[in-house]
């Protein structure tokens, strides 16, 4: 149980989380919420979990859902507006297209997707999970993975490929 | 598989990723080696992921949400499940069922060991008898008072009046209390020197802590050590008589013929004496 203390767990995946959650949402703040929401989940909830070997996938799993009901949450008022100031903030920071691509073009690459590809994709390039973990973090069957992925890729490109013109 | 397949395919194959060595991909992946466009095109593919994925890698969480979530978790203390709520929450109907027997178990055993723990009459009586006669420390405070008595000998059910024989009621020959503690209960003692002659102390407890207290209200006599007792039981109180004097007088305390030329003025007085006949 040491192994799966909360700060363990904490320290084990709240980057690659923050990741998943910046690449779904819309601003740093709204990520934040996101990851705080997913650990609230596995300290009141995590306990039930049986196989511990499957904590990532478990919290990668929550805070997709998490995202979902934010969402659902979104569409039922749609007059509030979601920030995005942090969506100026990483275009301004866009490179040189023959440079490595620095991570705030790509996640806004990535908002910019639309939503049923945007979590498949983020998940591919945090390079966490292989697709059959995806597929079950996602809750859609592997095939259904596999089709959003080669879809995305190529709308990412062209996103990119417009962000990488002079 | 022709060229369209194989890209569907490797669109999602990550070269010494988590799906390394995974079949679905092999037929496609042999397809690079006799199909240069492809492998080209893979070639290609490959270089903007890395550097996508590259990209992502460069993210950081701020570091004080770290610290928010660490510090919402010490102060909120999420409800950390006791280990019987944790056992129990996870357990089928037979686990109930087994925890049922487990507690049943435990209150029989409880209540055994309660039982248990009770002392015997006999042993009370003896230690009084050696008590009454060889401690030197006979009475606390000299009284004649029965009401005086009373409150020295510290009985918890003191408001209950006691049950004395006839030839000692009302405090007849009181000379003297006494209280102390055996086994953990109050012990009120009241010394007597009746007018039938001789030396009586009277001790008085609670009945509940003897697994055999004298079974009613009429005595009981036995003799301890040397040193006739007489023992009742009566409003919860388990009483003991002990003479110093060893004889048949005890029980002429019990007589109403002794009550100073007086009729018995108690039907449970008439009683005692028609069962000691």
């Amino acid at each position: 149980m040491d192994a799966l203390t909360f700060e363990n767990v904490v320290n084990a995946h709240y980057e690659p989380l923050y990741r998943f959650a910046l690449s779904l949402s819309r601003s740093e703040a709204d990520a934040g919420d996101l990851v705080q929401q997913t650990f609230y989940r596995w300290a009141t909830k995590g306990d039930q979990l049986r196989d511990r070997s499957k904590v990532k996938s478990w919290l990668f799993t929550t805070l997709h859902r998490e995202f979902l009901a934010t969402r659902r949450q979104a569409d039922k008022f749609p007059g509030t507006e979601l920030s995005t100031e942090d969506g100026r903030e990483l275009a301004a920071q866009t490179p040189p297209p023959e440079r490595q691509l620095d991570g705030a073009t790509v996640v806004e690459a990535l908002r910019e997707l639309d939503e049923t590809f945007r979590a498949p994709m983020a998940l591919f390039y945090l390079e966490d999970h292989s697709y059959r973990e995806i597929a079950g973090i996602l809750e859609v069957p592997i095939g259904t993975v596999m089709s959003r992925i080669s879809r995305g890729k190529e709308l990412l490109r062209k996103q990119l490929v417009k962000k990488e013109a002079p | 598989m022709n060229r369209d397949e194989a890209r569907m395919i490797l669109q999602a194959y990550r070269p010494g990723g988590r799906d390394e060595g995974d079949p679905y991909f092999a037929e496609a992946l042999a397809c690079l080696k006799s199909d240069p466009e492809l492998a080209a095109w893979f070639a290609e593919q490959q270089s903007l992921d890395v550097r996508i994925a590259g990209g992502l890698q460069q993210v950081r969480a701020p570091s004080r949400l770290k610290a928010e979530i660490l510090a919402q978790h010490k102060a909120a203390e999420p409800p950390v499940p006791h280990w019987w709520q944790a056992w129990f929450g996870r357990q089928s109907a037979t686990g109930w069922a087994f925890a049922v027997v487990i507690l049943a178990v435990l209150g029989v055993s409880l209540f055994w060991n309660h039982a248990g723990s009770r002392t015997s009459f006999q042993d009370y009586s003896a230690q009084m008898v050696n008590t009454a006669v060889n401690d030197p420390h006979h009475v606390d405070r000299g009284t004649s008072s029965l009401s005086d008595g009373l409150a020295g000998m510290s009985l918890p059910s003191g408001q209950n009046p006691l049950a004395l024989p006839p030839q000692l009621a009302g405090g007849k020959g009181l000379t003297g209390c006494r209280a102390f503690f055996w086994h953990g209960q109050n012990v009120g003692m009241l010394c007597f020197r009746p007018q039938t002659g001789g030396h009586v102390d009277l001790f008085v407890t609670s009945a509940v802590m003897f697994a055999d207290p004298p079974p009613g209200d009429q005595p009981a006599f036995t003799v301890y050590s040397g040193s006739m007792t007489a023992s009742w039981t009566q409003n919860g109180e388990a009483y003991l008589a002990v003479s110093h004097d060893g004889g048949e007088g005890l029980k002429e305390l019990w007589s109403p013929e002794k009550l100073s030329g007086k009729k018995a003025n108690s039907g449970r007085a008439v009683n005692l004496a028609l069962a000691l006949d």
